[in-house]
């Protein structure tokens, strides 16, 4: 009797359903079955109803329960109940305000019965006499609606997609349904009475009515015929679950489909994205397949690399491209236009039976280094001291250059990622910077922190002790520094032309470029 | 060669305590570079008083930053170097040696939290800091100014949220240490280490009249560095206290 929703078998269920059973039986919740059989002999009753998904994950299971030990009420009276499993296999329950308190009243019993799916978290019951609407997590009433005649009662045939339902009524006894119903979100009703003829079948009431596709219902007459006739506007909600026999429709699981959040990479970076679908059909996986679009008239050929394209997840590349497509950067900052080459990442989501979607995000790779390296000539020194002296007046002097030398950058920093495709052109650049300070002609530095030059200037010092001269040596090389660095500071426009003349023929031509400025 | 320090010293001293002072300790005294940071016991006291605060931390992070509005270009545009530490330890904080209550919240600064270290590319300057990736460090962190700190932030690309620390006298408040290893978890670290947290502890309590009691006991210690800087120490607080 119950149709199991298709993708539920994904959920841990850790609670069990005895359906049917008169007297001594298990309320679905407890698993010590042989307890309660034992405390409660003959004593409540209980009914397992229908199962469907929830469109969380989990599933609602629909049952009736009750009843009393004597005078004592076990379960509280009986009543229609739906209890709750959600992703994780916990439980809640509620109860289901139907006429009838149960979901299979035998005085309805020509009316089909249904718990089925809506939009925004809320489902439907019906027991033949009447129609709820309710949360599907609270159990919630959000309303009920009964015929005005007892000897009619109502059938539900589909959630719709705005948020309602449709169905219809039928008489009590044949079950013979005589108009369509539908209900707008509120649970405001509104009826189509049925002809009795279903395309040109005169003598002939219909019988019973349910979905053959999302556009026809398909109608039976009392007379055993089967028709197909084009349906009202319904606005059957996506994924409706036609079942094979004819019985009135249930609603396909829920599917959620999923992509992961925008990210934000620096050139060269790798990124990783994932696809999520929830309520799917284990035996019936769906298939990916990544892509990406980026701006037509970008430059420095925009491109990314799946790690595996046709994988639920997959990582990429970060490889930045030009938009605008020109060399020289239009402007300052560290993001936004041109900094930020942004990728519309894309997965195509094909879930058999189903028409395939497509969900997005974006890859944003940012290419913005400042500054890119450096070659740092505050590090630069005169390191050692000169050898000194006392005369016979012990006066100190400066006797030789000792073990005087020169510190100057052997070595550069590049602050560009080693992945990036800008590294090479920045380490080029820098190596040109680092050779400038090799010492001697040739080299735009090379003459600078010479300790001959130093030697010059200290050699005539005087101190009435050692200490005393090495403070002034010590005084003497900060202003030689500062000397130095003020020639340093004259070359620096040259240095960069130098530098620049090398890493502006690197690949890539752009971002990193001179731009006209040395 | 401690006589080198001297010019700094006479600085120091006539700081005091506060923030604003300490100001003249951005520009390097003509320190000896030559000399082992590890080995320089020397000025204790007025080391860790003129310090925001001394920490144990390593470099997790080297940046450059670049002058704000101004188009890349490779290396032309640098603006400094910026060094993210992970304080592992604080062993002086700056109000532990002021007898006036300092409630900044700029003062917090604890373990586990990256304080950052920024050194301006200008001007060039000899006995800047320099620090390497990796490494772990003894640091005496001196606060530049408000009005330092809003230039910075105001010209470079830097996040005006945060606090940019100094080294105190530059490359002098960079102190290498030895990095726990598996093989070796407690390795010898150098003396200075030791001595300011020592001298640290005896000023750590809030009373003024148990400051004194703890630096007098250290005075007693019978370690000459540590008994001098100690009634250093006790000298200022009374001046301070009075």
């Amino acid at each position: 009797m119950a149709r199991f929703p298709r993708g539920i078998s994904s959920v841990s269920i850790s609670s069990k359903v005895t359906a049917d059973c008169w007297g001594g039986c298990q309320d679905p919740g407890q698993t010590d079955f042989t307890d309660l059989t034992n405390e409660f002999p003959n004593a409540a009753q209980f009914q397992a109803g229908e199962i469907i998904p929830d469109g969380q994950g989990a599933a609602l299971v629909a049952w009736s329960g009750g009843g009393t030990i004597g005078t004592t009420p076990v379960l509280g009276p009986f009543q229609a109940r739906v209890r709750r499993f959600d992703a994780f296999g916990s439980t809640s329950d509620y109860t289901v305000p139907l006429a009838s308190f149960d979901w299979s009243s035998p005085n309805f019993n020509r009316i089909p019965r249904a718990l089925i799916l809506g939009e925004n978290n809320v489902a439907f019951g019906s027991d033949g006499q009447s129609a709820v609407a309710f949360d599907v997590t609270s159990g919630t009433q959000k309303w009920t609606f009964q015929p005005g005649d007892v000897l009619t009662g109502v059938a539900l045939l589909n959630s719709r997609a705005d948020g309602g339902a449709t169905g219809y009524t039928a008489d009590r006894n044949s079950g013979i349904a005589d108009a369509l119903l539908t209900f707008d979100p509120s649970g405001t009703a509104a009826s189509f009475p049925l002809a009795s003829s279903v395309n040109g079948s005169p003598t002939s009431n219909i019988d019973n009515l349910s979905f053959f596709d999302p556009a026809t219902l398909l109608a039976t007459t009392t007379t055993g015929q089967a028709q197909l006739a084009a349906s009202i506007d319904l606005q059957p909600s996506e994924g409706i679950w036609f079942t094979e026999a004819g019985d009135h429709d249930q609603r396909e699981n829920s599917i959620s489909i999923k992509i992961s959040d925008p990210q934000s990479i620096k050139d060269g970076e790798a990124a990783s994205f994932r696809v999520t679908v929830l309520g799917a059909d284990q035996n019936k996986p769906p298939t990916y397949q990544w892509s990406f679009k980026a701006p037509g008239d970008a430059g420095n050929n925009p491109n990314v690399n799946f790690t595996d394209p046709a994988g639920s997840s997959t990582n990429t590349d970060g490889h930045w491209f030009a938009e605008p497509n020109q060399a020289c950067p239009p402007n300052a900052g560290p993001t936004g236009p041109y900094w930020d080459a942004q990728y519309k990442i894309q997965n195509t989501v094909t879930i058999p039976n189903r028409k395939a979607k497509t969900v997005k995000t974006t890859s944003t790779v940012n290419a913005y280094w400042n500054p890119a390296g450096q070659v740092n000539p505050n590090d630069n020194d005169i390191t050692g001291l000169p050898t000194m002296a006392s005369d016979n007046k012990s006066l100190w002097h400066v006797t030789g250059k000792g073990n005087l030398a020169r510190k100057v950058p052997t070595q550069a920093t590049i602050f560009v990622i080693p992945q990036s495709q800008f590294y090479n052109k920045t380490a080029q650049h820098e190596q040109v910077h680092v050779t400038q300070w090799i010492a001697g002609p040739g080299h735009l530095f090379g003459d600078l922190w010479n300790p001959d030059n130093f030697y010059n200037q200290i050699q005539n010092l005087t101190a009435t002790s050692q200490a005393g001269l090495t403070i002034q040596i010590n005084e003497a090389k900060v202003s030689f520094f500062n000397a130095q660095a003020a020639i340093y500071q004259q070359r620096v426009s040259q240095a960069e032309k130098e530098a620049f003349a090398v890493s502006d023929q690197i690949a890539p031509q752009y971002a990193y470029q001179n731009c006209s400025r040395y | 060669m401690k006589k080198a320090y001297l010019g700094s010293l006479i600085l120091l001293s006539a700081a005091g305590f506060g923030q604003d002072q300490t100001i003249k300790n951005e520009q390097a005294a003509p320190i000896d570079l030559e000399q082992r940071r590890e080995l320089d016991l020397g000025d204790l006291y007025h080391r860790v008083a003129t310090s925001r605060f001394a920490v144990v931390g390593t470099v997790v992070k080297h940046e450059g930053v670049g002058v704000r509005s101004q188009i890349p270009s490779i290396d032309s545009n640098m603006a400094g170097d910026l060094y993210t530490i992970n304080v592992e330890k604080v062993v002086c904080r700056q109000t532990d040696f002021d007898t006036r209550a300092l409630s900044s919240s700029k003062l917090q600064l604890e373990p586990e939290i990256p304080s950052y270290l920024f050194v301006p590319y200008l001007p060039l300057a000899r006995g800047k800091e320099k620090l390497a990736l990796g490494q772990r460090y003894l640091l005496f962190l001196f606060e530049p100014a408000r009005e330092k700190q809003k230039e910075w932030t105001k010209s470079f690309e830097l996040d005006p949220r945060q606090t940019y620390y100094r080294g105190e006298e530059l490359s002098r408040g960079v102190i290498p240490l030895a990095k726990p290893t598996p093989e070796n978890p407690m390795p010898e670290q150098p003396l200075v280490l030791e001595k300011v947290t020592r001298l640290c502890d005896a000023l750590r309590p809030k009373d003024v009249a148990d400051k004194l009691a703890a630096l007098n006991k250290l005075a007693a210690s019978g370690d000459p560095i540590l008994a001098n800087e100690a009634e250093l120490a006790a000298k200022e607080l009374r001046k301070h206290s009075d």
